[in-house]
């Protein structure tokens, strides 16, 4: 049986009200969605946001006909709570500085600073590069996740490029 | 111009590593953490005594918007007359009363025609 459809199964067996597969749900969409959370907001924020995401998700499980697209639907619902995340919780970026060693990952690219470069692009624009670039999906699949058309996908590709040329252009010696 | 000699193709490299690296979490850890949320939330749940309350709440509102929205609609009751406007007394047949206001009248008193037809002779 595949990964795909042995998710599609828990799912289902979740949406009975089996709270043991939710939790086999949880652990197998863990990761995927931290990743993508994570190119949005941030390494501070990602695990609070996929985890009420997550939460929600458990609540609005009865209203998901379609047992197959549970990822798809849940990766909607982290980048909409990505885009509104940032807007309240500024005051969360304090908590950083106060947060035990180790708990924030060590950038295995000390020559380029990503997070620093992701802050010049706009949330959008930073969740299109992560599904296209990290995840390979294509522009259909991409607006699927977003809600957006293919074109949409490719304006704010070309948008990030352009801004990330631009910076990478000012930053060379 | 190919993908690696495109000036972003280093960052999207470095951004994939960057992506890729696991979470700070692991995911049994936060399938346990999702549990117990979900378990307390349960057991915190409003019972049927909360939402009765709640639903007589609204009630209680939409009852008092709507007759307020009716009153509104309806517009405001016609002024009571004020009892400092006298009645006029009966008035002889050459005097006509025009009234500006409830409060203000003019009264116009008509010559009375004389026998003398007047005119030149």
């Amino acid at each position: 049986m595949s990964v795909r459809a042995d998710l599609a199964s828990l799912v289902r067996a979740a949406r009975d009200g089996d709270d043991r597969a939710y939790g086999s749900v949880v652990e197998a969409c863990w990761d995927d969605l931290v990743r993508f959370a994570r190119s949005i907001v941030g390494d501070a924020d990602a695990e609070d946001v996929v985890q009420e995401c997550l939460l929600h998700a458990w609540r609005a499980l009865p209203r998901l006909r379609d047992a197959d697209r549970f990822h798809a639907w849940v990766s909607t619902a982290v980048f909409r709570r990505c885009l509104r995340w940032k807007r309240w919780s500024w005051w969360r970026r304090e908590r950083v500085g106060t947060m035990p060693e180790g708990t924030v990952s060590v950038d295995p690219n000390p020559g380029l600073d990503v997070e620093r470069l992701l802050d010049r692009l706009t949330r959008r624009q930073r969740a299109v590069l992560h599904l296209t670039v990290v995840e390979g999906m294509s522009d259909a699949e991409v607006g699927a996740v977003l809600s957006m058309k293919p074109g949409t996908v490719r304006a704010h590709r070309r948008r990030a490029r352009e801004s990330l040329e631009q910076v990478l252009r000012e930053c060379q010696p | 111009m190919t993908d690696d000699d495109r000036p972003t193709s280093r960052f999207e490299a470095a951004f994939r590593a960057w992506a890729r690296r696991a979470p700070v979490t692991p995911a049994d850890v936060a399938a346990k953490r999702v549990g117990a949320r979900i378990d307390a939330s349960s057991r915190h749940a409003p019972g049927p005594a909360v939402w009765v309350q709640r639903l007589a709440v609204a009630c209680g509102l939409v009852l008092v918007v709507a007759s307020g929205v009716l009153l509104w609609r309806n517009g405001t009751p016609p002024p009571i007359p004020s009892p400092a406007v006298e009645v006029p007394p009966m008035l002889p047949d050459n005097v006509v009363i025009f009234w500006l206001d409830a409060e203000t009248p003019v009264y116009f008193i008509v010559k009375p025609v004389s026998d003398d037809p007047g005119g030149t002779p």
